[in-house]
């Protein structure tokens, strides 16, 4: 004997999930220090700490680690440091670039998939980290942008060049959001990044930088996840 | 409805008894013009031998934020009782959906076959991951040293970017452009770097 039924999973939790995670897009973002760059191997971990002042007076104060790794390919790989209060208690995926393949690949530890990207039909002209930022870090037109180097600066045994960029309220001279980043086009790195302003400092950093070829296995999606393509736009 | 004597009698049965399920999912999501298009197939098997019942339960749901609820594909979910259960089911469901760009999207699914008196197993394929994509346009550019590229502010002619720090960015060709389009994976609420990065003549629609 057979029956055939239907019945529904309530997706009311769908809703309260969705507005859960809408609220905590604004703002939240996964900071990069290390571009996919060929010919320069490397593991690093990177350190990041953010403080925020909240309205009440009071200082929040969390840190997020990761290890970085790229092959002599430019192919890279982060895996967030498990343990660690996130800075938005979000579960962080390892990110997986391979540029030769065209390919950015996150791995969701939560549902065991590995969301696979690519830009098919046209080759992207580059890849885009997003530095450390603060609350109110996009400042309208009435803003003033001062652009200057700050000369270079050796981390970690790597020599590093300094570019600061300091947004000025038009309104409110006073306010001021300051970024300030140290990178290595040789390397293909930024060791040192920071955002300040009137709400808090968020800083990133690169640690214990080993010049080492990493495991290949790194760059493979593991045998029980289950993947599924994604095809970004042109 | 599920006969309980039947389990109680059941039990003189376990050396014959025997289940097994297997399940697997694949998704394919593409966005163009037209918007998100999530096609997904969901497979699975599963085998009983002996007395009981068993609920094959296959669902698999595509839900777009703001948009609609998708129905759930054919042959989503059977009940098959039979005395003694010696059944062998195999379900494929094929669904798609399309939604629109910039939209968050979400996929569940679900799979099992839960067979009661020889043991309750429950196998789910699948899961529930939240992802999205955004463009966020940036420009014009604040400072470029060594190949790499500083952008300070989003550049969007409309819309609200999602992911709208700082940019830095480090294109492939000898001079930085005013402008660079980024696009972005958004996994559970956060915007991942890095990003893929276009040139871009001037500002653009964010989402």
């Amino acid at each position: 004997m057979m029956y055939a039924v239907r019945r529904r999973l309530p997706h009311s939790w769908l809703l309260t999930f969705a507005m859960i995670l809408s609220a905590q897009t604004q703002g939240s973002h996964s900071v990069g220090l290390v571009f996919p760059k060929a010919g320069a191997p490397l593991c690093a971990h990177q350190i990041e700490e953010k403080t925020q002042r909240l309205p009440d007076g009071s200082v929040v104060t969390q840190k997020l680690e990761a290890v970085v790794c790229r092959d002599a390919a430019g192919r890279m790989r982060t895996d967030w440091k498990a343990n660690t209060p996130s800075a938005d208690s979000a579960v962080r995926p390892t990110v997986i670039v391979d540029p030769p393949a065209g390919l950015i690949i996150l791995l969701d530890p939560v549902s065991k998939t590995a969301w696979r990207a690519s830009a098919p039909g046209s080759q992207p002209h580059g890849f885009g980290l997003l530095p450390p930022s603060v609350a109110g870090s996009q400042p309208d037109d009435t803003w003033k942008t001062v652009t200057e180097s700050i000369g270079k600066r050796m981390i970690e045994g790597v020599e590093f060049e300094g570019l600061r960029i300091t947004n000025l309220s038009g309104d409110q001279p006073q306010l001021r959001i300051v970024y300030e980043h140290w990178d290595s086009s040789a390397l293909g790195l930024i060791g040192w990044a920071t955002a300040s302003g009137p709400s808090g400092e968020h800083t990133a950093k690169l640690q214990d930088i080993e010049r080492r070829t990493p495991d290949p296995e790194q760059f493979a999606i593991p045998p029980d996840y289950t993947i599924r393509d994604v095809a970004l736009p042109n | 409805m599920r006969s309980r004597p039947i389990c109680m009698l059941s039990l003189l049965w376990l050396p014959l008894m025997a289940q097994a399920q297997s399940g697997s999912t694949y998704y394919d999501v593409s966005l163009d013009s037209d918007g998100v298009t999530v096609d997904g197939v969901e497979v699975m098997d599963s085998s009983m031998t002996g007395p009981g019942n068993c609920d094959h339960n296959y669902q698999m749901e595509f839900y777009f934020e703001n948009t609609s609820y998708d129905p759930i594909g054919t042959n989503d979910q059977t009940f098959i009782q039979t005395d003694p259960a010696n059944q062998s089911e195999s379900f494929r469901i094929d669904d798609s959906m399309v939604g629109n760009s910039g939209t968050t999207y979400y996929v569940s699914t679900s799979a099992s076959a839960f067979c009661e008196c020889v043991s309750k197993q429950f196998v789910q394929a699948g899961g529930t991951s939240v992802l999205s994509i955004h463009t966020t346009y940036f420009g014009p550019l604040r400072a470029s040293s060594g190949g790499f590229c500083s952008y300070s502010k989003a550049a969007c002619s409309s819309g609200t970017p999602t992911c709208p720090p700082p940019h830095i960015t480090a294109l492939s060709y000898p001079n930085c452009s005013q402008y660079v389009r980024s696009v972005f994976l958004v996994l559970n609420g956060t915007c991942q770097s890095p990003s893929l990065d276009f040139a871009a003549t001037g500002a653009g629609a964010c989402n």
